[in-house]
C-alpha cells in the first residue's frame, strides 16, 4: 500500500482554508474561459496564471494550477459542443457527438454529460496517481527506445482504428501530422528544418 | 454549395503539391556546426519519409474521390450544412487573417480591440451587450496582466 492516510487528511486540511477555496473557485472560472476560447490551452492558461502563484504560498499555489488546468479541459468541450469548435485539442473527440446532440436540441444533456466524464475521469486519475505513482514512476525509469517504438505503434493503431469508414483519409491525417513534428530543429544534429529564417519555427 | 467531393480532391491535389514541395526543401538540408561533415541523412529521411507516406494516402483518396465520388461514406455530402454556416466559417477564417495582419502591422492592442467585436459579427450576433461584455472582458484581461502582473504584450 502506498498510499498515506496521514497525507490525505492533511490535503483535505489544506483544501479547507479559505485561501485555498477562493483559489480553486477563481481557478475554475479563468479555466473555464481560457478552455472555451479555441487556441487558448490548458498550457497557456497555465503560463498566464503563472506570474500570481509568485505572490502565495506553494499549496494554494498547486490548487489554483490544478484548479485552472482542470476546468481548462472541461472548458474546452463547452465550445465543442455549443459551435463544433474544440477549445482544447483533449475535445476534438467531443465535437463528434457532443455537437451533433447539441444541433438536436440536447445541448444541455451533453454538457452534463462532458462534465460527469471529465469529473469521473479526473477523480480515478487522481485516486490512480496517489496510490500507484511510486509503482508507475519506477516503471517509467525502466523506459528504453523499444518501448517508445511500442507506444509509436500504438499511436498509429489508434489512428487507424479511430479512422471510420477510411483508412486512407485516417493514414493521411496521421501521416501530416507526424510530418509537423519534423519542423523545427532536429533533436539528432541540431539542423534547422522548415524554419524558413523564422525564430518562431 | 461546396461538395465533400470537390473539397477533398482540391485539398488532396494541393496537398500532393506541397508534398513535393517541402519534400524538395528537406533536401536541402544540412547538419550545423561540427556535424556539417555528416550526410545529413537522418535530417532529411524521415521529414521525406512522413511526407511520402502522406502523399501515397493523399494519392489514394484522390483515386477514391475521382472514381468513386466517395471516401468514407461521405458521397453526395457537403461541406456545410448551409448557407449560414459556410458565411459563418468563411467570415471567421478571414477574421483570424485580419487579426493577425493588424497584430504584424499595427500592435496588438488595436487586434485585442478589434477581434472580439469582428468575431461575433462574424458569428451573426447582433446583441449590443454581448459587444459590450466582450470589450470589457477584453479590457479587464489587459488592465490585470499589464498593471498587476507587469506582462507587456507585443
Amino acid at each position: 500500500m502506498y498510499g498515506d492516510l496521514d497525507a490525505v487528511v492533511l490535503a483535505l486540511s489544506q483544501l479547507s482554508q479559505p485561501i485555498s477555496i477562493t483559489l480553486l473557485i477563481g481557478g475554475i472560472v479563468i479555466g473555464l474561459i481560457i478552455g472555451i476560447l479555441p487556441g487558448l490551452g490548458p498550457p497557456i492558461a497555465i503560463a498566464l496564471a503563472l506570474p500570481f502563484t509568485f505572490y502565495l504560498d506553494p499549496v494554494p499555489s498547486i490548487i489554483f494550477l490544478l484548479s485552472i488546468y482542470s476546468a481548462a479541459i472541461y472548458g474546452g468541450s463547452i465550445s465543442a459542443i455549443a459551435v463544433g469548435i474544440p477549445g482544447t485539442g483533449a475535445a476534438i473527440a467531443t465535437v463528434a457527438d457532443g455537437h451533433r446532440m447539441f444541433k438536436a436540441g440536447r445541448g444541455g444533456e451533453a454538457l452534463g454529460l462532458s462534465l460527469a466524464g471529465s469529473i469521473t475521469g479526473g477523480l480515478i486519475s487522481v485516486i490512480c496517481l496517489a496510490l500507484i505513482a511510486p509503482l508507475l514512476a519506477s516503471l517509467a525509469a525502466k523506459f528504453d527506445p523499444r518501448e517508445y517504438l511500442a507506444i509509436s505503434v500504438f499511436g498509429l493503431v489508434v489512428v487507424v482504428r479511430v479512422a471510420g469508414d477510411s483508412l486512407a483519409k485516417g493514414l493521411l491525417i496521421g501521416a501530416l501530422g507526424i510530418f509537423l513534428t519534423t519542423w523545427g530543429l532536429d533533436e539528432l544534429n541540431g539542423t534547422e528544418r522548415y524554419t524558413f529564417g523564422s525564430y518562431n519555427l | 454549395m461546396l461538395s465533400q467531393r470537390l473539397a477533398n480532391i482540391v485539398f488532396a491535389i494541393l496537398l500532393l503539391i506541397a508534398c513535393g514541395y517541402f519534400a524538395s526543401v528537406a533536401q536541402g538540408f544540412r547538419a550545423a556546426g561540427l556535424l556539417a561533415a555528416t550526410s545529413g541523412l537522418p535530417s532529411r529521411f524521415f521529414p521525406q519519409l512522413t511526407l511520402g507516406v502522406t502523399a501515397l494516402c493523399a494519392v489514394i483518396v484522390l483515386i477514391n474521390y475521382v472514381r468513386l465520388g466517395a471516401a468514407g461514406g461521405d458521397a453526395g455530402k457537403m461541406v456545410f450544412e448551409g448557407i449560414g454556416e459556410a458565411r459563418r466559417g468563411i467570415l471567421m477564417l478571414a477574421v483570424s487573417i485580419i487579426c493577425y495582419v493588424i497584430w504584424q502591422q499595427l500592435g496588438f492592442i488595436p487586434m485585442a480591440v478589434l477581434m472580439g467585436p469582428l468575431s461575433l459579427l462574424a458569428m451573426g450576433v447582433r446583441k449590443i451587450t454581448t459587444y459590450l461584455t466582450v470589450w470589457i472582458l477584453t479590457a479587464l484581461i489587459y488592465g490585470i496582466f499589464t498593471q498587476l502582473l507587469g506582462i507587456q504584450f507585443t
